[in-house]
């Protein structure tokens, strides 16, 4: 594919001329914190590491309505539009949210339609945070598929390189007059690919992270341990690991009476509440709080891995930073591994 | 844009018929049918307030009228039951899959219910006698708590008097009316003479029942494979997306809601 090189005081420049007449979200430094936000192309930060929010927020969003009835809700065709800074763990976690949403007998329009009308344009990794371990599964700290465009950064600029047939013919029509990247400007690139990958491999064997192959068997082998209920002292069942999350899909519908008719809203729930499965009879299969964080983890390492084949956890470590109970996924894989 | 799976298709309520205290069934008449086979469910809206899932208790067909019974257990079914025939409501589906009949054809059929568990049942067990030539022995075993409880009364009594359907019922309590067998739908199957390995079996009912029952049938020499269930398992899209009635491997709203006791053996929360 297409690669050009792009220097540093030019991006902003380049970036708009990419994405001219398109609605574009980007990240932005706001308290210390990477946070997703709408941008205009050319102050979108290009970030060295995940942004705070978990990409999904912008294809599967908090609260959406979903109907309108019993009239058809009018068919508006949504702005095009763009992100700028994804990394590779948002990539891989879309990739089960594409399961989920266009997979199946039944494809969620709202959520096609977005993710149809949105160009991504990805970063690598460069400065991976204390909580990162990406790699734990195989992955990788910089976008292999699932992007239209990648930045690199490499000295006095970045690699950009199309990673599909939109983001090439983008690069063709509008950036023509960049210069090719180099195979120079590539092995500086791979050199710095593999430093960072090495930095969090590193991370991953000092927190002894085990393979998730072994998650796989131990999830459905041992619901009963111990450490579920050890787990359960911290949590407080606030939801912040699900919403968190970006692989995190389950939802719930609530309807809403209006003047002229009703509407259906599409809410993010979360797996850790108490009632998520507590069915119409009274029984709850997972009353429990212990229940709950197993089931959980058996969805994201079980169930998503039969179902669609690939990892419901992805290494980003948001949970990390948004349990107000402390509880460490690391720590949680660590322990799950040697019961 | 692809067409909307949680939009609801503008419903005329018909006709309700108090069936128990608790229970009332509900004829529907979509703007547009919905057609479905034994199994299946439905998500019916009351407008403005939301959707629970109901498998029809009506015979499988073409759709353009279906009934549901419904349990009073919360918000929508409290308010379903607040309605008199000529609201406004909503459906979507069906959902789900379906009662394996070519798996059932040639055999003894047993079908136990609970409760409002029968009501599901019931589009099986109206499915089965429109085709009633493909089954060996069709039996029906169904209890409630009390007399009052059982629902369908008059069909109960209809069915009783055909020869080509065995029906056992019994209640958990009698009252002084009740001239019938006292005690848990189980013990029904102490009345059933069969040769259970070759015959297929089809449960539905609270959970305890369904646990019980389950176990009922395997000790009276069902095979696990011939016992299905279909499963009430909290719901909110019907269609493979919102994650909420996830049992280990499946969502039962996709992969079910019918499932044979042998996909389910060794789930830990099933019950
Ligand atoms: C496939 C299927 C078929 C069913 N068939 C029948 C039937 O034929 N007849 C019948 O009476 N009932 C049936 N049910 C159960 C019925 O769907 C519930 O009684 C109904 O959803 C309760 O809704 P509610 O709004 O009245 O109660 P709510 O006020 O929503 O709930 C009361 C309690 O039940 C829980 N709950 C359990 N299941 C659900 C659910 N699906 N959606 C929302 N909340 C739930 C809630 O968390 C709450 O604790 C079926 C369920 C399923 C999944
Ligand atoms: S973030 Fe922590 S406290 Fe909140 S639900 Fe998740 S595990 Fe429980
Ligand atoms: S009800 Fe939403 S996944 Fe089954």
């Amino acid at each position: 594919m297409t690669a050009k090189f792009v220097d540093t005081p030019s991006v902003g420049l380049a970036l708009s001329k990419l994405l001219a007449g398109r609605e574009t979200f980007g990240v932005k430094t706001v308290k210390d914190h990477l946070r997703l936000v709408r941008v205009e192309p050319d102050e979108a930060e290009i970030p060295p590491v995940r942004m705070v929010d978990p990409l999904k927020s912008i294809f599967f969003p908090p609260r959406q309505e979903v109907a309108d009835y019993f009239e058809r809700a009018d068919e508006e065709t949504p702005a095009k539009r763009a992100m700028i800074g994804v990394t590779a763990c948002d990539l891989a976690a879309l990739e089960v949210l594409d399961h989920v949403f266009l997979g199946g007998d039944f494809v969620d329009p709202f959520y096609q339609e977005l993710r149809r009308n949105t160009l991504l344009i990805s970063v690598d990794c460069t400065e991976p945070l204390d909580v990162c371990f990406c790699t734990f599964s195989g992955a990788r700290p910089y976008p292999t598929a699932g992007f239209d465009l990648n930045l690199s950064p490499i000295s006095g600029g970045y690699i950009l390189e199309a990673g599909s047939e939109e983001g090439g013919s983008l690069l063709e029509e509008k950036l023509a007059d960049l210069p090719e990247a180099t195979a120079d400007q590539f092995s500086e690139r791979e050199r710095s690919r593999a430093a960072v990958t090495q930095r969090v491999q590193q991370a991953v064997q000092d927190a002894g992270l085990p393979d998730p192959e072994k998650i796989y068997e131990k999830v459905q082998q041992k619901p009963d341990a111990p450490m579920w209920g050890e787990l359960a002292d911290q949590c407080v069942e606030c939801g912040a690991c699900n919403f968190v999350c970006p692989a995190c899909h389950c939802f719930l519908l609530t309807d809403l009476e209006e003047e002229h008719g009703f509407r259906r809203f599409r809410n993010w729930d979360a797996c850790l509440y108490p009632s998520f499965a507590k069915e119409a009879s009274g029984a709850n299969p997972r009353k429990r709080r212990s229940e709950r964080l197993h089931g959980r983890m058996e969805k994201k390492f079980y169930f998503l891995k039969t179902d669609a084949d690939r990892w419901g956890c992805v290494g980003c470590g948001r949970c990390i930073d948004a349990c107000p109970g402390a509880i460490d996924v690391r720590e949680t894989l660590r322990k799950l591994a040697h019961v | 844009m692809s067409s909307n799976p949680y939009q609801p298709v503008r419903t005329r309520l018909e006709d309700v018929a108090r069936e128990t205290g608790n229970i009332k069934t509900f004829l529907l008449a979509p703007e547009t049918a919905l057609p479905f086979e034994a199994g299946q469910f439905v998500q019916l809206t009351v407008p403005g307030l939301g959707e629970a899932p109901f498998t029809p208790s009506s015979a499988p067909g073409r759709g353009e009228r279906l009934t549901v019974t419904v349990m009073e257990a919360g918000t929508v079914t409290g308010a379903l039951h607040g309605m008199a025939p000529g609201a406004e409501l909503g459906l979507r589906g069906p959902y789900g899959n379906v009662y394996p009949l070519d798996r059932f054809a040639g055999r003894d059929v047993l079908i136990m219910g609970g409760g409002v568990g029968l009501a599901p049942l019931r589009s099986l067990l109206l499915g089965l006698m429109q085709q009633r030539d493909r089954f060996a022995r069709i039996i029906l075993c169904y209890g409630a708590r009390t007399p009052q409880d059982l629902i369908y009364k008059e069909q109960l009594k209809e069915w009783s008097r055909l020869d080509n359907l065995e029906v056992h019922l019994t209640v958990d309590q009698s009252d002084g009316a009740w001239d019938g067998k006292v005690g848990v739908v189980t013990t029904t199957l102490d009345d059933v003479e069969l040769d259970a390995a070759g015959a297929v079996s089809a449960v539905c009912g609270p959970p305890v029942m369904m646990k019980f029952g389950t176990l009922a049938l395997l000790d009276k020499g069902f095979t696990p494979e011939n016992i299905y269930m279909s499963l009430e398992k909290n719901m909110s899209c019907g269609i493979g997306k919102c994650g909420h009635c996830r049992v280990g491997p499946y969502y039962v709203c996709r992969d079910g809601p019918v499932f044979a006791y042998s996909k389910l053996q060794g789930i830990k929360d099933l019950w």
